[in-house]
């Protein structure tokens, strides 16, 4: 969990190291509102559904909705979840096994970092394609698809920066316990 | 070869501790980069992980989590299992119990094994902690009594399953509550043994009769209230007011209400904080999801499934064999593949084997979603096991496949039963057409 | 063994014994054998490798190089391409066949080739827009006033509501559960799909109307074709094709079937022909080809010029 690095003291840190933290800060509440606002527009829009329905209103805008705040949920949420430190992992602790090695942090680092430009990449390119062909939803509402799969480029970039902020804070502390 | 590569990188990017999820997705890219090159490869990443997740089903997911976050921050989940402990209190393991049985009844109204498992486990797990269970047992029971979810109707599993093999719905649905109901008892007894052994009689009825200090919980209005949000979920669906998904949304809406309206035990910091919480363990499933179908469908580009169970019909066995193999493929496929994909998969290949040696299929049906129950608790790839650990981030993932091991040896023992008696599942279903 | 030439991925999303999969196993063998085993053609069925949500995207970018997909799926890009689903454009299937055959298969190919995408072959998913509902037998289009009845796409939706009915948007998985609890009254779908995903088990009316033959073509990545050999594209094309006449028979024959099957199973079945579908053709028939123009445009009124008009119900 993050609370307990969170409180080491900053103290004597200063200059651009500093300042990138505080904005990657900034980016991963931002994904947090974002997230959060999506679960319960969900959650209304699941609700709207249903009353439509029972007044025998026409109820399919919020099909389209139900699933646009899905899919920004799952993207925007996973940048919470890894600031956090939630994404769930094999549970195999090499660090028992081999020490711990400020090389592992790297690889892991840059294998994680490496991962989520591609799939950034992946999820720009499915989003631009969207764009120029004027993809729209099957449904009665015909919402412009781009407006969901944008979460993935989105969710891709913002969870490189907390993964930047959770290593350069792992990174510190690694340094300093050394010293 | 491109299967090894792709099996390889997955080990790997696991025991150097990475995210589950980033490891299936990874892997699952270089497979496709392999088959289809390099710039497609790319493509299919995200245009798999969007359209697998952009899927109606899976939105009961999130809801149901966040339903059993207001119900815990809102104390009403404590409400909930104050009561079952006064219900079960007298037996060892009562909280365990009432932990399968919360299931089961939830199994009735979600159609998946991870819906399940997340909202009983953020409800029943730190009420057990604090009641001093062991934490093995209590991660593992929720996560086994949670794919009671697919067995018990409604499933996803058997609609899947119907799809592919025209058999009727309503049928697949009949057949699997006496066996959902048969594991949930095998569950239930094997809680009582473990919490029989895990305590001498004295301090095991001690510790579950004052829980500490405090005195033995009143049933009171406050239990009612928070008990009410089950007939009011199930009883939606049946009257036909709303579908299995939407129920899930309407628990949300009840919760909210009973918490923060009625009860007032909901105060917006905590409402803050349950939505916080949700977001973050919904996310943590979503991505898996993402990570599992992307993995799952370059193992079907590669046709990996498909082999394997072209090479068993191959092998001319007689029926017993035959469902004995089938089994063990199945156990096996269930360690990578999430239940959908393998039925999607396999079913339609071992089709034609299952008719020309008139296995029931119904019967075979259940067989079937009782051995994805087990793979939903079996490595690398288990949801349910990612759902647990996911409620209790202190817990590590072999605390939770430790504990879910000899409840899924139970599920295992269910199964057999179910093999030699095919009537524990075909009784309903016949019943009812006669 | 000889090692074969070329690997050659199919895919298609449709359940076992549905017109289409039928279709589809047909081609893949007739690959086999008019190649003499050269090309191997590595299959992937209902749904094993794509869903119907994702499938177009996967001929799109050669993760299957060929695939047979609804062509009303192509109106997310192409709103033109839900022609198919207007009723009554033509008397049957055959005479949709020998259309797409002629200047509209050639139209309908230059979009699509815009996407990356060429049909090959054409083949059909069976007759859409059939009703079934819990209240009362639909004979006319008024009898579906104040029914709540799950839609399939725009042009079916406006329909609904022209005649006092609610349109559900609904997922396809929840259908049968919403019906059999009430939630909805009934749904609007192919003859195929009420009985494949057992919609008939929880509704009881059900009207067969033969008016809508749905276009489910064979596609293939166009840069994957062009990179052929002459004689590959000519095996591969030919295998497709030669199975057009059998497509056609068997969706006739699924449309008798599960007409059959609906009656055994004891439902109340209705099959309008002849004079009872007159209120359909001044209804549906009308209001979905004005609605239809009017979104579409010049490539709309293109495609509906295509058809010849001396096949048209008369
Ligand atoms: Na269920
Ligand atoms: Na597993």
């Amino acid at each position: 969990m993050v609370t307990q690095s969170d409180q080491t003291s900053h103290r004597g840190q200063t200059g651009p190291f500093r300042k990138l933290e505080t904005g990657c800060a900034q980016v991963a509440k931002w994904a947090g509102l974002v997230s959060g606002t999506s679960l319960i527009l969900l959650s209304v829009s699941i609700i709207m559904g249903i009353a439509l329905r029972v007044f025998k209103l026409d109820n399919s805008w919020t099909y389209d909705l139900d699933l646009f705040c899905l899919l920004w949920l799952a993207f925007i949420g996973a940048v919470s979840t890894a600031l956090h430190g939630r994404h769930v992992n094999a549970g195999i602790a090499l660090e028992h096994l081999i020490g711990r090695g400020q090389w592992l942090m790297i690889l892991r680092f840059l294998i994680i970092i490496g991962f989520l430009i591609v799939f950034a990449l992946s999820g720009y390119r499915l989003t631009i394609d969207s764009i120029q062909t004027h993809e729209i939803t099957l449904d009665v509402v015909q919402w412009p698809v781009w407006i969901a799969e944008i979460a993935i480029p989105i969710g891709a970039s913002l969870w490189g920066i907390a993964e930047l902020y959770k290593f350069l804070r792992d990174w510190r502390q690694s340094s300093s316990n050394k010293s | 070869m491109s299967f090894t590569l792709m099996s390889l990188t997955l080990a790997i990017l696991l025991i150097l501790g990475l995210p589950i999820a980033i490891s299936l997705l990874l892997s699952g890219m270089i497979g496709y980069m392999l088959v289809i090159g390099i710039n497609p490869g790319i493509d299919a990443l995200a245009q798999t992980a969007y359209s697998d997740l952009n899927s109606f089903v899976i939105i009961a997911i999130p809801l149901y989590i966040f339903m059993g976050q207001l119900m815990l921050k809102g104390e009403a989940g404590k409400d909930l299992f104050d009561l079952a402990h006064r219900l079960t209190y007298k037996l060892p393991g009562g909280l365990a119990i009432a932990a399968t049985i919360a299931s089961t009844i939830f199994a009735a109204i979600s159609g998946s094994s991870t819906a399940t498992a997340a909202t009983i486990g953020s409800i029943s797990i730190p009420e057990m902690r604090r009641r001093g269970y062991p934490r093995r047992l209590s991660a593992g029971c929720v996560a086994v009594s949670g794919t009671l979810g697919i067995l018990i109707p409604p499933s996803i599993s058997f609609i899947l399953y119907s799809l592919v093999t025209s058999t009727s719905i309503n049928k697949l649905f009949l057949a699997g509550i006496i066996p959902g109901l048969l594991l949930a008892g095998l569950f239930m007894l094997y809680s009582v043994y473990a919490m029989y052994m895990y305590t001498d009689r004295e301090t095991n009825r001690k510790s579950m009769t004052t829980s500490g200090e405090a005195p033995l919980p009143q049933i009171n209005i406050e239990m009612i209230g928070s008990l009410l949000i089950i007939p009011v979920v199930l009883g939606g669906i049946y009257s036909g007011w709303f579908t299995p998904t939407e129920a899930a949304g309407v628990g949300v809406l009840y919760a909210l209400i009973w918490t923060a309206g009625l009860k007032r035990t909901l105060s917006w910091p905590q409402f803050m904080a349950a939505t916080t919480a949700s977001v973050q363990t919904s996310a943590m499933i979503l991505m898996l999801i993402a990570g599992a179908s992307v993995f799952g469908n370059t193992l079907s580009l590669l046709q990996i499934p498909q082999d394997v169970a072209q090479w068993m019909t191959h092998l001319q066995m007689n029926t017993w064999q035959f469902l004995i193999v089938i089994n063990i493929l199945y156990l096996i496929l269930g360690m990578f593949m999430d239940a959908a994909a393998a039925i999607l998969v396999t079913v339609p290949i071992l089709l034609p084997a299952l008719q020309t040696m008139h296995i029931d299929l119904i019967w075979f049906g259940v067989i079937l979603v009782i051995n994805m129950e087990i793979g939903a608790v079996t490595p690398p790839v288990g949801m349910n096991l990612f759902v647990v650990k996911a409620i209790c981030p202190d817990y590590t993932l072999t605390d939770v496949l430790v504990g879910a091991l000899p409840y899924a040896l139970m599920g295992l023992f269910g199964l057999v039963l179910i093999m030699i008696f095919p009537d524990i599942a075909l009784w309903l279903p016949h019943w009812s057409t006669h | 063994a000889q090692a074969s030439e070329l690997q050659l991925r199919f895919a298609w999303y449709m359940p076992p014994h549905t017109a289409t999969a039928e279709q589809a196993e047909l081609i893949a063998k007739n690959i086999k054998t008019l190649s003499h085993g050269q090309i191997d053609v590595q299959t992937y069925p209902s749904g094993s490798l794509f869903k119907a949500s994702n499938i177009a995207k996967g001929i799109m970018n050669n993760t299957t190089n060929m695939g047979i997909n609804a062509l009303h799926w192509w109106s997310k890009y192409e709103p033109a391409f839900e022609f198919d689903t207007i009723p009554f454009l033509v008397p049957d299937a055959k005479s949709l066949l020998a259309n797409l055959h002629g200047k509209l298969g050639q139209d309908i190919n230059t979009i699509l080739e815009k996407h990356g995408v060429r049909i090959i072959a054409w083949g059909f998913y069976g007759y859409a827009k059939s009703y079934i509902n819990n209240h009362h037998a639909i004979i006319k289009p008024s009898d579906l006033k104040g029914l709540r009845i799950r839609s399939e796409g725009k042009l079916s939706a406006l329909f609904l509501q022209s005649q006092g009915a609610t349109p559900v948007a609904i997922d396809s998985s929840e259908v049968y559960t919403a019906i059999q609890r009430g939630a909805l009254d009934g749904g609007v779908s192919g003859l195929s799909t009420i009985v494949s995903r057992k919609w008939y088990e929880v509704g009881k009316y059900v009207s067969a109307i033969h008016y809508v033959p749905l276009i489910y073509p064979v596609q293939v990545n166009l840069h994957w074709w062009n990179g052929l050999t002459p004689q590959q594209r000519s095996i591969i094309s030919k295998a497709a094709q030669s199975s057009e006449k059998s497509a056609i028979q068997s969706i006739e024959h699924e449309y008798t079937q599960d007409i059959q099957t609906l009656k055994q199973a004891g439902n109340h079945v209705s099959v309008l022909k002849g004079a009872a579908l007159k209120p359909w053709m001044a209804t549906a028939g009308t209001l979905d080809r004005k609605n239809y123009l009017k979104e579409t445009g010049a490539t709309g009124k293109m495609l509906l010029q295509d058809i010849n008009p001396s096949s048209i119900h008369g």
